[in-house]
């Protein structure tokens, strides 16, 4: 399936109203419709999502236990 | 170099043909009419709101249209689509004007809310939305659909009102009401509603339906929509307009022009300071803070001279 982003960079000349990319690009907003109506207010979003940050975890020494045995 | 003609004033520079705009300026304030209306000072930035409200306009209208010439629903919304991505690109054009295809890009609206997905988005969330629609195009006395038309409307003292109105719509109670969009970042609610009426633009469409249909125009559907980063939301609303109300808009509505025609003919437009900090502030508010005699480079620093309004114009 094209992308949402792909359409929008596509010039709109070259489409009609029959190209699968219009009806790509409806159903796609009305996916996103349905997720609104189901409470996500961020559904609408077509800002490409952030990936999310993660915390490098280090890899634990037993002597940063600090223990006194 | 002539000045371009202006179908809406007469040889003397005052406006006879007047329609919801230059109302609502001359009504702000006469120095915010001056400046815009009569001299075409106009902000070197283009409006976000302005374009991505007459687009959004543009394209529920055309759905009207296309549904009243009989155009399946599914079908037309896809027409809608591409009217609206072609709308919101940025074409080279020829001689002619027209749109040369495979050129330009997609329109920068630089907003954080008003885009071009956000557009569509709306678009296709409104007519899911009112998919169940208690509206319909009203029909005239001939078969037309009453989609897409602009008016003039001789009046009194030989002026004219004018507009476009976009849809004439009927309820199951055959009631008729004139059909508007709005767009807003706020949310929308009775507070939000409340803000058109009174309302120059909704009295006079009104008004003119009235009077050209000949047929009793209720008021206006207003549909709303509030434009969020992840969301648009829906609301509608009716304002209604009873005769005496009508009237008394009329009657203040020619005592405004009757003012701003005195204020024309003098070349004398006093600055209306209690409009200055009306909906975040007049954009003319500094030039209007400096002496007179320096106000002309503020001018010319902060504007340039656009386009000149020109109500006789056709859509």
């Amino acid at each position: 399936m094209t992308e949402l982003s792909e359409i929008f960079e596509r010039d709109p000349l070259s489409l009609t109203k029959d190209s699968p990319e219009i009806e790509a690009a409806i159903r796609a907003f009305r996916d996103m419709r349905y997720k609104f109506n189901l409470g996500d207010t961020r559904a609408g979003s077509v800002k490409p999502k952030a990936p999310a940050k993660t915390k490098e975890v280090k890899g634990l020494d037993i002597s940063d236990l600090e223990l006194k045995i | 170099m002539n000045a371009p003609i202006r179908r809406s004033f007469n040889s003397n520079g005052v406006q006879t043909v007047w329609d919801s705009t230059s109302l609502k300026r001359a009504d702000t304030c006469p120095r915010k009419y001056q400046y815009e209306m009569i001299e075409g000072w106009t902000s070197p930035y283009h409006s976000v709101h302005l374009w991505f409200g007459s687009i959004y306009a543009s394209s529920l209208e055309l759905f009207h249209k296309l549904c009243a010439a009989g155009e399946e629903r599914e079908l037309a919304i896809r027409e809608v689509i591409r009217h609206a991505l072609v709308e919101s690109w940025n074409h080279d054009r020829d001689s002619e004007g027209n749109r040369i295809p495979g050129t330009g890009s997609p329109a920068r609206f630089d907003h954080a809310t008003k885009n071009r997905e956000t557009l569509i988005r709306t678009i296709v969330w409104y007519f899911d939305h009112f998919a169940e629609d208690h509206y319909s195009t009203y029909l005239t006395h001939e078969g037309k659909a009453a989609v897409e038309f602009s008016f003039q409307l001789p009046v009194d003292n030989n002026l004219t009102l004018s507009g476009h109105i976009d849809r004439l719509c009927v309820d199951s109670e055959s009631n008729l009401f004139v059909h508007d969009q709005k767009t807003t970042g706020t949310t929308i609610g009775p507070h939000y509603f409340k803000s058109f009426k009174p309302d120059i633009q909704f009295s006079l469409y009104t008004l003119a339906a009235k009077i050209i249909y000949n047929a009793p125009v209720k008021g206006v559907i207003i549909d709303a929509a509030q434009i969020a980063v992840g969301f648009s939301r829906f609301g509608r609303s009716p304002m209604l307009h009873t005769d005496d109300e009508l009237n008394e808009f009329y009657d203040e509505t020619m005592a405004l022009i009757e003012q701003t025609q005195a204020y024309t003919r003098e070349n004398y437009f006093p600055r209306r300071t209690t409009s200055c900090g009306n909906y975040g502030g007049c954009v003319f508010r500094e030039v209007c803070s400096r002496p007179p005699q320096v106000r002309e480079n503020f001018l010319k620093a902060d504007f340039v001279k656009g386009k000149l309004w020109d109500p006789m114009e056709a859509r």
